[in-house]
């Protein structure tokens, strides 16, 4: 299966480019997520740092150095804290605090602080695990008695959570991609098996199969208005190819029989010693002969030239009442010579989107009908009239009509009745109308007309829209093609809908995230007034 | 009278040839379409039978190239191309006649007379005369040694296309083009009928017929009886 695996090829590409197209925005946002909560961390952890040292620097002003000292003792004696204090004097002692004496340094900074005393296991395994544990984000501000002060917090949890933002942030670009790849294969695996079931029917078709049509679901999908389309398509190609076939049935079975006529009669004309006046009657026959057959193929070839709708770009307005007049004028004569009389019953000029030429053929061939089959002494009528949305065409003659049995086979090629086989005519007369009438979307029906025979045609006079009437293959109504419309414009907006929407998922999961790792991390005291604030 | 016939098929090509020299006419033969366009262009004939399939250069374009050069002879397509719009397509490119193969060589002499004499008859004459009879085209008027005779608007036109063509050769299907504008094969004899009752109008004594049938032809317009 060549096609399919080069279409497989094709959809993988896609749903590569898809999938990196996913994880690439995933981390986009991972990146932005990563940064702003470690921004707004740092910004919580200083807010602490400031209010303890504000804390600090307020109990020095107020009652000196002392008071200063106590506050610290009593920062750091909170259980499981995680501030640094650091009180030393102007040359270098540590007077109070946590944090081992160290080198006087004002602003904001990070130092590597060693563990209070006491705390020898959280050292040994901070060691163990690096340094980072040890870090401390703090402020260093001198007193004004010269003595210095180191107010901080530890980063370890600041690291540990942006950790655990960067960990679940890759399960979700790993979660994302899996669904992706996931959704990938199950939309190109349906798409896959679409395409196969279309390859498959065209293969069929060309196989010989041609009754083969795609299964449509009823969707307004892509895909399915391509199935539909093909299927039209091989539909009027299969009518087309019926048309043909039927036209070399019928050339097979009904111009032999005059072939083999002609082929006999001179013959015998060989065979014979004839006079020289039997030979030229001979060949007089043999001439008649073969313009008949030369006649009855032209009349097929273009029976089938009608019925495969290439006409339809002659149509232009006729006046109907006009053309049956004309068509009565024409035939008044021989009609006459007949002993017959044609009436004409026609009202007023109104025009219908037509082939001009075909349509006085129809009329004509009808006429001639009833001037050759009638008999002698026969009323020949052409009426029109049009009532409602419709018109009504109606050519009829008083002769011995057509059992009511035979009626629908008269308009199939090359029918004649038995007991027309005498007259003259080559029996595609009908077939013609019929091919005509199909062309035009007319409708054509034989009654009684007690005596004789009436062709009513129907002509519907609203439901040819602007420039065309319908082809053989039925147009869509305008409704239906609307709809298609709407669901492209549908459609086009739904695969990037279904590209966004894990995005937007990722994106509250990872902020619900942050806030949960927000909470976690913040100093018990401090919870009260993010809530206060959220 | 010299006509040019651009026939790729050798057999049909003697078969006119024949047919022609017969009457008196001379058929210069190109056998593709380069040639038949050179020949166009250097000779003088008083009409051009075109094929439309043709090597070399197809007759459509051949036509086109002629028309563009200004060479107005008439030319009439004879081709096995009968679909509906091949005549329309053809007559546009600026042909004056179509004729579908098979055809009889009556029917394509009587064409190519009715061609010559359409150019060089003037189509701007107001009255048309043949034998006693006389057509007035302004006052749509048919007079028979000077005696009007009343003649439908059907009747008039077929005398009119007989008068002008008066003393050749009209056959059926050139009438059923030019008087009815139809191009297909009537099943019954209607064209005898309209025939004869114009020749019942024209001369109701039966002393001499105006409109004589030509067997395997057509009807002829008698100029002198």
């Amino acid at each position: 299966m060549l096609i399919s695996r080069r279409f497989d090829n094709e959809t993988a590409r896609l749903s590569a480019l898809l999938i990196a197209l996913f994880a690439l925005s995933a981390l986009l946002l991972a990146i932005t997520v990563y940064w702003i909560a470690g921004r707004g961390m740092r910004a919580e952890l200083h807010d602490f740092i400031s209010a303890d040292a504000g804390a600090i620097a307020s109990g020095y002003r107020d009652e000196g150095l002392a008071e200063a000292m106590e506050v610290v003792r009593q920062l750091t004696a909170v259980p499981g804290l995680s501030g640094r204090y650091l009180l030393q004097a102007r040359d270098g002692r540590k007077l109070a605090g946590n944090l081992a004496a160290m080198p006087a340094r004002s602003g904001l900074f990070q130092v590597a602080a060693a563990p209070p005393a006491g705390r020898a296991h959280a050292a040994r395994h901070g060691r163990a695990h690096g340094h980072w544990r040890q870090l401390v984000l703090g402020e260093g501000s001198f007193l004004p008695d010269g003595s210095y002060l180191f107010v901080g917090e530890r980063l370890e949890r600041l690291i540990r959570t942006r950790t655990r933002i960067l960990v679940s942030l890759a399960w979700i670009i790993g979660a994302t991609v899996l669904l992706a790849i996931a959704g990938g294969v199950v939309w190109s695996a349906g798409f896959l098996r679409r395409i196969d079931a279309i390859t498959r029917t065209c293969r069929a078709v060309v196989a010989g199969r041609f009754g083969e049509r795609i299964p449509v679901h009823n969707s307004q999908a892509q895909l399915d208005r391509l199935s539909a389309t093909i299927n039209d398509m091989l539909d009027r190609l299969n009518a087309l190819l019926e048309s043909l076939r039927q036209v070399s049935t019928d050339i097979a079975h009904d111009l032999r029989t005059p072939l083999t006529r002609l082929r006999q009669r001179l013959e015998t004309a060989r065979a014979k010693p004839l006079g020289a006046r039997e030979y030229e009657q001979v060949v007089e026959r043999a001439l008649q002969d073969c313009d008949g057959i030369l006649a009855v193929f032209s009349a097929l070839l273009r029976i089938s030239q009608i019925e495969s709708g290439m006409r339809l770009a002659n149509f232009s307005s006729v006046d109907l009442p006009a053309l049956l007049r004309e068509a009565a004028e024409f035939f008044a004569p021989v009609a006459e010579d007949a002993q017959q009389t044609l009436t004409t019953d026609l009202c007023a000029p109104f025009e219908v989107l037509g082939d001009r030429a075909l349509l006085l053929q129809m009329v004509s061939n009808l006429v001639e009908n009833c001037i050759r089959h009638a008999g002698s002494g026969a009323a020949i009528r052409i009426e029109c009239r049009v009532s409602g949305a419709e018109a009504l065409m109606r050519i009829g003659d008083s002769g011995p009509g057509i059992p009511a049995a035979e009626r629908d086979k008269v308009f199939g090629r090359l029918y004649r009745l038995e007991r027309s086989r005498s007259t003259p005519g080559n029996g595609v007369g009908l077939a013609l109308v019929a091919a005509i009438i199909k062309l035009h979307h007319y409708t054509i029906a034989l009654t009684d007309a007690q005596p004789g025979i009436c062709a009513n045609i129907h002509i519907p006079l609203r439901a040819e829209p602007a420039g065309m009437p319908a082809g053989p293959a039925p147009a869509a109504p305008p409704a239906t093609a609307m709809r298609p419309a709407t669901a492209t414009r549908a459609a086009a907006a739904s695969p990037p809908g279904a590209a966004v929407s894990p995005i937007v998922v990722a994106a509250a999961s990872v902020a619900g995230g942050v806030r949960r790792a927000l909470m976690g991390w913040l100093p018990r005291r401090a919870r009260a007034t993010v809530r206060a604030r959220q | 009278m010299k006509v040019l016939l651009v026939e790729d098929d050798a057999e049909t090509a003697s078969y006119i040839a024949e047919g022609f020299a017969a009457q008196g006419i001379h058929i210069d033969h190109a056998a593709d379409g380069v040639a038949g366009l050179a020949r166009a262009r250097s000779a003088d004939h008083h009409a051009i039978i075109l094929d439309r399939l043709l090597p070399g250069l197809d007759g459509l374009s051949l036509l086109q190239e002629l028309r563009r050069a200004g060479t107005a002879t008439p030319v009439l397509y004879l081709t096995a191309m009968d679909g509906l719009d091949d005549r329309v397509e053809g007559l546009e490119a600026g042909g004056d006649d179509y004729l579908v193969k098979p055809f009889h060589l009556a029917e394509l002499l009587a064409r190519i007379n009715a061609l010559v004499r359409r150019t060089t008859d003037a189509h701007t004459q107001t009255r048309l005369r043949g034998a006693d009879i006389e057509l007035d085209l302004i006052r749509r008027k048919v007079l028979r040694s000077g005696r009007e005779i009343a003649l439908m608007p059907q009747e008039f036109r077929l005398l009119e296309y007989l008068l002008r063509n008066a003393g050749s050769v009209v056959t059926r299907s050139m009438l059923l083009e030019h008087v009815w504008e139809i191009h297909f094969d009537p099943q019954t004899s209607v064209v005898e009928s309209h025939i004869s009752r114009l020749r019942s109008k024209l001369s109701p004594g039966a002393t001499g017929e105006y409109i004589r049938t030509v067997r395997g032809s057509g009807y002829m317009f008698v100029a002198h009886l």
